[in-house]
Parts: structure tokens; sequence; C-alpha cells
């Protein structure tokens, strides 16, 4: 077995730390070039999760509405390659309809591998966070508790950067609402939705963030993967924005298991 | 320790020879099969990095072990009432002159306090001060306040180095484990990644 860790000097990678009084957070909305979609955003219609407030005297719940449950609201549906087509029947087996969700032995997400950058935005009450710095956007998942990083200061996508779960991306905005997010590297394992859409580690993802109302932020996805689609694709979802008082609660994939007894890898 | 803590501090160490040793990686929740995030405290002792955002109202502390987050409220709000047992907890901050003080309940009972197999109960209480002493040095202060496990409250110190070039990257609990037996079972172990 190995020693007990006590004592070292951990390496820190800092993206931005002051002293209180100097907020180094970017001015968004408060000056010109930064539209602002900071907050918390949650999906409607989702059937979202009851909250509790800090006071703990009231639940809180985002609005009812439509929407898909798993899927982006396409305009035309993808058009896949036989390489894509062969992945995706392979997770479908006995579905019919296009909104069907594929079984859960067939679903890494099973497995307590994470959803993927993009199938974070569907499936069921999940809200995410914005947090707008001067160099970097992060967007923070309840779900798993994932963080994407959005590069913000002009740098491309590094030569040799490892495929990762959720990817690198970079980003700048457009005027005057909106951020775009171009990602690459993302791990093939992952699903591009809640139905099974497959992609390859070549896959480009464009997604556009933009506050259409106060409260209402428009994500829109384009997917570009010539191994998997014959040609690029669209889909997109509406969020909602959340009251402060809204709190983002832990979720860890998985845990369910340990309370109950079981592994981390339940049997299909 | 009380006899509380004591027993299930023996329960994690059965076996473990030297007093130096981790705890019993069988029944260690943070490996596998059970693969969960190291959690609040444990996270300050994962040697890997960690990042720091400063928001209006919050501060986000991003482990890339796990990877793992914690959000800290400074806003003024109190803890939630009974806030469901998760592995960071609920915490809320205020500045203490250059010092970050924080304060986290709310833990699940059954995470490790460290690698040893310290146990803590879901009473614990934990305050972190948070305070960087010069620009590359970053100083926690932490301090267990548990009266179910412990006679009486405890500290311990980590320091973190600054990486101005550094990049937080992945990190996914067990996932070479997790990797394998998803290639063998569902892929047929004809393909992975």
């Amino acid at each position: 077995m190995g020693k007990i860790v006590s004592g070292f000097v951990l390496a820190l990678a800092v993206s931005i730390f002051s002293l209180p009084g100097v907020s180094q957070t970017a001015n968004a909305g408060e000056s010109k070039g930064i539209p602002d979609i900071s907050g918390v955003w949650d999906r409607p219609g989702a059937g979202n999760l009851a909250r509790i407030s800090p006071t703990g005297s009231e639940a809180l719940s985002s609005s009812g509405g439509g929407g898909g449950y798993s899927n982006f609201i396409v305009d035309e549906r993808p058009s896949m390659t036989a390489w894509g087509k062969e992945r995706y029947d392979a997770v479908r087996v006995g579905l019919k309809d296009y909104d069907d969700q594929p079984p859960d032995a067939l679903d890494h997400e099973r497995y307590c591998y994470p959803r993927g950058p993009t199938r974070m935005f569907t499936g069921g009450a999940w809200p995410f966070e914005i947090r707008q710095m001067s160099d970097v956007v992060f967007l923070l998942f309840e779900r798993d508790h994932w963080v994407r990083r959005v590069h913000m200061d002009g740098r491309g996508h590094p030569e040799g950067y490892p495929v990762t779960w959720m990817g690198h991306a970079i980003g700048k905005y457009e005027q005057p609402d909106t951020l775009v997010v171009d990602t690459v590297l993302v791990n093939d394992i992952t699903w591009i939705d809640g139905l099974g859409h497959p992609h390859s580690e070549d896959a480009h993802f464009l997604e556009r963030f933009r506050r259409v109302g106060h409260d209402q932020l428009e994500y829109t996805i384009r997917v570009d993967d010539p191994k998997a689609y014959t040609k690029p694709w669209t889909g997109k979802r509406m969020f909602e924005l959340m009251p402060k008082s809204f709190e983002i609660m832990e979720h860890v994939i998985c845990e369910e298991n340990l309370e109950i007894g079981a592994t981390r890898n339940p049997q299909p | 320790m009380t006899p509380w803590a004591e027993e299930r501090y023996k329960a994690a160490r059965q076996g473990v020879m030297d007093p130096l040793d981790q705890g019993r990686e069988d029944v260690d929740p943070m490996l596998y099969p059970y693969c969960m995030p190291p959690g609040m405290p444990r996270i300050h002792l994962r040697g890997q990095a960690m990042e720091i955002i400063q928001a209006p109202g919050r501060v986000y502390l991003l482990f890339e072990a796990g990877p793992s987050m914690m959000r800290i409220h400074t806003d003024g709000r109190k803890h939630l009432n009974n806030p469901p047992p998760s592995f960071m907890g609920d915490t809320i901050g205020w500045w203490d002159g250059d010092t970050l003080v924080t304060e986290t309940i709310g833990l699940h009972d059954w995470a490790w306090l460290d690698s040893a197999g310290h146990p803590h109960s879901s009473a614990l209480r934990v305050e972190q001060r948070i305070r960087r002493p010069n620009h590359e040095t970053l100083e926690i202060g932490l301090l267990f306040d548990d009266p179910k496990a412990y006679t009486r409250p405890w500290t311990a110190k980590r320091n973190y180095r600054l990486r101005p070039d550094w990049e937080v990257l992945e990190y996914l609990i067990c996932e070479d484990t997790v990797r394998e037996n998803y290639t063998q079972e569902v892929l047929g172990g004809s393909e992975g990644p």
C-alpha cells in the first residue's frame, strides 16, 4: 500500500485569484463587447427537481412547458454516413420512434462515463451555470459536477491536445448577444444527444449561446463530422434563467450504486 | 477520536500494519469498484491542480481530481436548512481581511476524511481559511469540528503553489477500469477508446 500523502506542496493552476474587493470577473453586461449570459439556466418542461431555497421554506422549480426530452429540436433529421448509422443503430436496438431513448444497457452513461459536452444540454432537469471571466467562460453543470472551460483569449486548438470527455473549447463573442463556442477532440464514446447520435473524434461542434430575452437562452449546436454525417446539421434547445435563490445541487454519477451496496459497474 | 469513530477507523485499517499506510483499498470509497469523489476535505490531499474563480456572490474551487467542484456562497446567505448530504457539502464564505473564510456542512458520513481512513459523521463542520501570503503561495488552514467523531476540534494545513502556465486537464476517477469493463461488456472487446 502507498504512503499517506502529507505535507507536500500541491500545484495550483490559478485562473483568477485576487485580494478581496478587487474583482477580476469579466464585466459582462457592464462594458461593451461582452454579452451577459451569466447565471443558472434550466430547461423548461423537463420535470424539474424540487429545490430548497436558502431559507428552507420554499420549493423552487422551473416552469413547465414543452420541448423534447433527449433530443435537440431539428428542422431536418441528421443524415448519417454508413459508419454513423452503424453506431446509431447499435444503441437503438428495438426502438421504433425517433424520440425513443436507447436502452440503459447500451448507454455508456450507465457505466458511469460522462455524457460529453453537448449531451449535457439534453435529457431531464439538469441545470447548468455560466460564469464569464476575462479570459475563460466556465460552463458548470449540475450533472456529475462537470466543468467545461471555454478559452476566450484568442488561442486556437493546440497541436497534440489529447482527446477528452469534454473536448477542447475556444470561444468568442458575437455582438450583441451571443457566445460562440468551438469544440473539438471529444471522446467518440459519448453521444451528441440523448438519442444516441454518434460522432467521431474528428467532430467539430459549434455552439451558440444567445440571450434572446432577459430570462431566455437559446442554445444552438452545429455538428460538422464528415465521418459520421453526410452534411453538417443543427439543433436547438431553449433554457430559462433561474432566480438567484435557485441552487445547483451536487450530483455524482452512479452514487446510488454505492448506497445500495453495489459497485460502480452495473451489469447490463 | 470518540468510540464511534475509533470503531470505524479500525474497520478501515483492519490488517494495515504500518501506521503511515493508507486505509484498506477494498473499502476505500474513492477506489475501484466504488470510484466515488474524494469529497471535502479529502480533495485537498489529491495532489492535483485546483483552480479558483471569483464571481459576484460566489467563489468556485475547481479541482482536477474527480473532477470536483466547491461552490462557496459569499453573498451573505446562510446554510440550507438540513442540506442533503453530499461529497463537497454546502459551503458559505466571507472575507476576513486578506483571508477567505469558509464553512462547510452537509457532508456524507461514509466518505473518508483522508486516505488513512479517518472517519467523520454527517455533523462534521469544516472551516477553511484561505490566504495568499505571497504571490506564488496559497495557504489553506483547515479546522475539523465533529463532536460525534472527535473529542475536540483539530486543525490541518495545506499549501498550494501557483502555476500560471498550467492548464487544468480532465481526470476521471477509475476511468481505466471503467473503460475496460465497458469495452468488454458493450463493445464486445473489439473496439475501445
